[in-house]
């Protein structure tokens, strides 16, 4: 049960293993603020499409299941950016609501729909969803503090180091995104490396990137 | 064979439009709850902005709105703020197209006598880091001082934006060119190495709203006496 929770966050972290919802994370880590306010943003819906996905999983017929995934997913964004709009303080619906109809094309949240949700019961899809969601928050948030202190020597808004008055703005605009996400993937493929070296084994992807394992393809069976 | 691939088909249509029915049912009901709400969120927005343009005043702004027509055709809003009954200030709302991201908004307090005396930018899409050094008015804090708060009661100083306070299109001011223009084209007002765009964005929002103000100001002051009230 633990398992399904913290898989997400570290084992099969959405961004660093999975390497899904790229396009949100180049775009909104470009400081930290914005990096958490995406990554919150997307827990929240990750979570819920996950519940309800696996509520009707039994009952939407193989072959329809994607579109029916979406329209679930889309429903679950119109209605929390609406709701947020009316009844959230203004400041944090500022803060967030830019990205709020980006979560739609993300793609971790249709991934998980197939890949989890659509295969577990309500409790183990929502464990999944909070725990991809907790773990594409972190990584979205570490690359956004990386991006932020080399772009202008800020964390979360505040100037660490005073004396810094030369902005690298390369780092805070997409370049720098893909620069940054280069550097966290390879320090991550050495530290998985070195780990799998260590237990005498070879480096292998997870399960979750085996093709074997992906059924979106596979439109032709019934059921 | 084929009659029971066509049912199928008709099974899996019927049941994809309950589903996207069913959806559609739960938005428009969301929808038409929080429809009242989020116009009030807006209004609220745009009021909470005016409120750090204007000085302090007790008179009701949103009746005293007048839309008019600026120099290139777009709207600009404009206010009277009040204090019992005399004039204190007015605010305009202006935006143009040209910015860098697409509309850039702003909002721009000026006195009684018609010198602009704040400007803040209220919706952009500038890149952050560069176009924003000439539209946000952000405080640079440290750690030596990030718990500290803003006691002064003034908004963060912005060069930028600074340079059009104190300004107003009369034949008295100082800057000449009409319209305003950035001192690289040949006017007076200065711009952010790098984010030319931006910086002319900002300028030709102040343009519009001070030519507006200026050739409406009658029409401006006959609203508010009419509709203002106290």
């Amino acid at each position: 049960m633990l398992n399904d929770f913290l898989k997400g966050v570290w084992k099969e972290n959405p961004v660093l293993v999975l390497m899904l919802g790229m396009c949100p994370t180049l775009a909104t880590t470009s400081n930290a603020p914005n990096a958490l306010g995406m990554g919150l943003a997307t827990t929240f819906v990750l979570a819920c499409s996950n519940m309800v996905i696996s509520l009707i999983r039994n009952i939407v017929p193989a072959k329809i299941r994607i579109p029916c995934y979406i329209v679930v997913i889309a429903t679950f964004v119109t209605v929390v950016d609406m709701l947020m709009q009316a009844y959230a303080p203004a400041a944090i619906y500022d803060a967030l609501g830019i990205f709020i109809p980006l979560i739609v094309v993300n793609c971790i949240v249709l991934g998980r729909a197939e890949a989890f949700a659509s295969k577990h019961n309500v409790f183990r899809s929502l464990l999944d969803g909070l725990g991809m969601g907790v773990g594409f928050t972190l990584a979205l948030v570490l690359l956004g503090l990386a991006r932020e202190f080399c772009a202008g020597g800020t964390l979360f808004g505040i100037k660490v180091i005073t004396p810094w008055t030369i902005d690298f703005s390369l780092m805070g605009m997409a370049p720098g995104g893909f620069l940054m996400l280069g550097f966290f993937l390879a320090l991550m493929n050495v530290y998985n490396k070195r780990q799998a070296e260590k237990k005498g084994g070879k480096c292998e992807p997870p399960l979750e990137m085996d093709c074997r394992h992906c059924g979106i393809c596979k439109i032709e069976k019934d059921h | 064979m084929s009659a029971p691939k066509k049912i199928n088909i008709v099974y899996l249509g019927v049941f994809l439009c309950i589903i996207c029915a069913a959806a559609t049912a739960v938005m428009a009901s969301v929808s038409r709850a929080t429809a009242e709400p989020i116009a009030a969120a807006k209004e609220r927005k745009v009021f909470n902005g005016l409120k750090t343009v204007l000085p302090e005043f007790n008179n009701e702004l949103v009746k005293t709105r007048l839309t008019v027509k600026s120099a290139s055709g777009s709207n600009v809003n404009f206010y009277t703020a009040k204090k019992d009954g005399k004039i204190v200030g007015y605010a305009a709302q202006a935006k143009v197209g040209t910015g860098y991201g697409g509309t850039v908004e702003g909002l721009i307090g000026f006195s009684p006598d018609g010198k602009i005396t704040n400007y803040i930018i209220s919706s952009h899409n500038e890149t952050p880091g560069l176009g924003t050094r000439a539209t946000n008015r952000t405080e640079t804090k440290t750690i030596f001082n990030f718990w500290k708060k803003n006691e002064t009661g003034k908004l963060p100083a912005n060069p930028i934006l600074d340079q059009y306070i104190g300004h107003a299109v009369s034949s008295g001011d100082n800057w000449k060119a009409r319209p305003w223009k950035l001192r690289k084209d040949g006017g007076e007002a200065d711009h952010v190495t790098g984010a030319t765009i931006s910086s002319n964005a900002v300028c030709g929002i102040a343009w519009e709203a001070a030519s507006a103000f200026e050739k409406n100001k009658a029409a401006i002051e006959n609203a508010a006496s009419k509709n203002g009230g106290k």
